[in-house]
């Protein structure tokens, strides 16, 4: 019995209208926030206080997307220097370890996969004083191959947790029937593995963008506005840096940050659909 | 199309896609290449050029006061720069990264700037470890006619150096201060005094408790306001009235005692006036129900909107009120009151705000890093020239510290003869006596120990005396183990 028929609906046209009326109210509670965040960056400084309840300002501005363009110009760049070379960077890392733990056999395997997991049992922030002396030391400090090594410490252990499952679950045969074709047990892994992993390695590569291009803590405390400050510390100054709240200013900066995890995202969705449900 | 031209096509595609992702890595190489210059530590041993041709870093948090100010600290920079052919490399900061872990640790690792600003009383810290240099070693970089026009506060700002002395720096001068704030004038919605059937002229500002009491009482009853005077209980905004009352009333209104052994909040002023203060939300309700949380900026927001009549906001907000209530403000609908001398005078402590010279870290080319120290000293002189000084109120609400340009500041605020802003501020700063103290426990003291009794008390949680007592006994301790680690 259908849903229909069990809640007793005696016409398809009111069925229609009440699951439309459901569908609106749903997906409003979530648009509508974005929609007045949206807005709310073309308001100049003197509607934020207004008395009267306004959706679309009386006066729009760009006032505050040209300022945030401006004032994240260059910690965007480095938000993208930094996403990029972690994601490379993991995948170099995280590819060839979840395929040796996933597919391979050799002595101590299941206690070298547990230290790599308990890595994402302690709180990160232990790590944080330790690692900014450390890569003071190394000259890694205030450097953006800094942050593509220490998010390394976020991205590996979880990413090859969730590749290694999935390299695991490909036939078991299918290295040996590409050897009987002339591969090599490399090219084989080159040839046949890695394209079959593909949605799952565009998922880990999207998890790596998202975390190093959404991180403060690490970004935070690493580096400073000389060197490679990245955006979300910016905007981090922009909401908490003084006494005052520019909401204009923090709504631009907070969508133009947004963007480019959304875009990725778009992306990327299908590939993540298929790496999760197989995974 | 065929296979093998397609075959042909996805090796051609997947080629350029190698190629496109060689091209990232190299750039990004490259960007990292270009970052690792950007330390403290690798500037300094830069091969940096001589004379005003030096490269130098400044860390900066006077651009967190607003949007013009970011501007007015950018424009000056680049302005220097472009003059002298220094080239400063900013870090632009926030209150977290001062206060916090980030400037210290840097500090700490020699990875430090050739210059810095920030609020005086939270460089206490840097300068005890020696991070700063006494500002008699290099007051001979100033220029003449700025050594000439900021005379008037030297004198007076070492009594807020006093702390140093028990550490064998007797008064020394770390952080210069270039601009200050008296803390803190009144505001009133005039419109709402003449709704309320007030005398704008008579009954504004206050001339004391009662006299405030009175006011706020007439504002909220028979104004078109729903609060008549708006108290502030935020971590960092609770002293706001309680402070000036105290200095008023004759008491220590600096936490601490002369010595910075023993922290007065437990004496009869600082109870008087923290029951006074408390009674104007709990007993008398002209304050509103937002009280024990509320912010001088959320405040502002309120008075803007016309549900606050009157308030006592920090200096550092007014460019926030002339930039979101701009009609208020040239108008004179919205305007500006001294706070009342009482028995101890002018109910204010100077806030300032400074700048200062790093020491020398261990390591470091004494040759080069005194170059960099006069480059950097010309962006200190910059900001101490006229041009800039006289944009300082109008950007950032503090006022300029050189007295020849006091005459020039009312005419760079909009509506100045109305809301009195600048004139009042001024007069505040002729009569106040007391510079807030640049020892380390001071900022941390306020906000972290004080801060939370004073929102007890406002919540009704304990009494107003039980909260300065408990402060008290919380500020002894702080101290005794302050100076027993440093013994």
């Amino acid at each position: 019995m259908s849903v229909r028929d069990r809640v007793g609906f005696e016409s398809d046209g009111f069925y229609k209208f009440v699951t439309g009326v459901l569908t609106l109210f749903l997906v409003s509670i979530s648009v509508f926030p974005i929609l007045y965040t949206f807005l709310m960056t073309f308001r100049p400084a003197n509607e934020f206080y207004s008395n009267d309840v306004q959706l679309f300002p009386t006066n729009p501005t760009l006032d505050n997307w040209t300022f945030a363009f401006a004032e994240l110009g260059d910690a965007l760049v480095n938000s993208f220097l930094i996403a990029t070379g972690t994601t490379l960077l993991s995948l170099l890392i995280i590819v060839p370890g979840a395929y040796v733990f996933g597919r391979k056999q050799f002595p101590g395997k299941k206690y070298f996969f547990y230290i790599i997991i308990v890595a994402l049992m302690f709180p990160y922030i232990l790590l944080i004083v330790p690692i900014s002396d450390f890569w003071f030391t190394l000259g890694l400090y205030d450097t953006i191959p800094g942050l593509w090594i220490s998010y390394q410490l976020f991205v590996a252990p979880f990413a090859i947790w969730i590749l290694r499952d999935y390299f695991a679950k490909l036939p078991r045969n299918i290295e040996e029937s590409a050897q009987i074709y002339g591969c090599t047990q490399f090219t084989a892994f080159i040839r046949v593995i890695l394209p079959m992993a593909g949605p799952a390695i565009v998922a880990i590569a999207f998890l790596s963008f998202l975390t190093a291009w959404n991180d403060f803590l690490m970004s935070s405390i690493l580096t400073t506005g000389t060197g490679p400050r990245p955006a979300v510390v910016e905007l981090f100054i922009t909401v908490a840096g003084g006494d005052t709240s520019d909401w204009g200013l923090i709504t631009a900066e907070t969508l133009i940050i947004g963007i480019p995890p959304t875009v990725l995202y778009l992306w990327a969705r299908q590939y993540l659909s298929e790496s999760f449900e197989m995974s | 199309m065929s296979d093998k031209s397609h075959s042909t096509q996805t090796r051609s595609t997947r080629r350029s896609l190698l190629k496109a992702t060689a091209g990232i890595t190299v750039a990004s190489v490259a960007g990292c290449t270009g970052a690792l210059g950007g330390g403290g530590s690798t500037s300094n041993n830069s091969s940096g050029g001589g004379g005003s041709s030096a490269s130098f870093e400044f860390w900066d948090i006077l651009n967190t006061q607003s949007r013009a100010a970011k501007q007015m600290v950018k424009t000056s920079v680049n302005d220097y720069s472009s003059s002298s052919g220094a080239n400063a490399e900013v870090n632009y900061s926030g209150y977290q990264q001062l206060t916090g872990s980030n400037w210290y640790s840097n500090f700490e690792r020699g990875n430090g700037p050739h210059i810095i600003s920030a609020d005086t009383i939270f460089t206490g810290r840097f300068s005890e470890e020696e991070w700063l240099m006494p500002f008699e070693e290099w007051k001979h970089l100033l220029d003449d006619d700025v050594v000439e026009n900021i005379q008037w506060l030297v004198e007076p700002f070492k009594e807020a150096n006093s702390w140093k002395g028990k550490l064998g720096m007797e008064q020394v001068i770390h952080a210069l201060p270039v601009m200050a704030a008296p803390q803190e004038p009144f505001q009133v919605r005039v419109d709402h005094l003449e709704a309320a059937g007030l005398d704008p002229k008579k009954d504004f500002p206050p001339k004391d408790f009662e006299d405030l009491l009175r006011v706020a009482t007439a504002l909220q009853e028979n104004g078109p306001g729903d609060i008549g005077f708006q108290l502030h209980g935020d971590l960092f905004d609770w002293y706001t009235l309680l402070t000036p009352m105290v200095y008023a009333n004759g008491g220590e209104g600096g936490y601490f005692a002369d010595d910075f052994t023993k922290c007065p909040l437990d004496s009869d002023i600082w109870i008087d006036a923290m029951e006074k203060t408390v009674s104007l939300y709990r007993e008398h309700e002209v304050s509103g129900p937002q009280t024990p949380n509320i912010s001088t900026e959320q405040t502002l927001a309120l008075m803007i909107n016309g549900q606050v009549s009157m308030s006592i906001c920090e200096p550092m907000d007014m460019p926030q009120f002339a930039e979101k209530g701009p009609d208020l403000f040239t108008s004179g609908d919205l305007q500006w009151g001294s706070f009342w001398e009482g028995s101890g005078g002018l109910g204010s402590t100077l806030l300032p705000f400074g700048m200062a010279l790093a020491s020398k870290p261990d390591g470091v080319d004494e040759a080069k890093w005194q170059r960099q120290h006069e480059a950097a000293a010309g962006l200190l002189n910059k900001w101490l020239s006229k041009d800039f000084q006289k944009q300082v109120f109008k950007n950032t609400g503090f006022y300029p510290v050189r007295e020849d340009v006091w005459s020039e500041v009312a005419g760079t605020i909009d509506g100045a003869e109305k809301n009195r802003a600048p004139q009042v501020v001024k007069s505040m700063i002729d009569r106040t006596e007391h510079f807030n103290t640049t020892h380390p426990l001071y900022g941390s003291f306020s906000g972290s120990t004080i801060g939370p009794k004073v929102q007890s008390a406002l919540k009704g949680e304990m009494s107003p005396a039980e909260a300065c007592k408990q402060a008290a006994a919380e500020g002894d301790k702080q101290l005794s183990e302050y100076w027993s680690s440093r013994q």
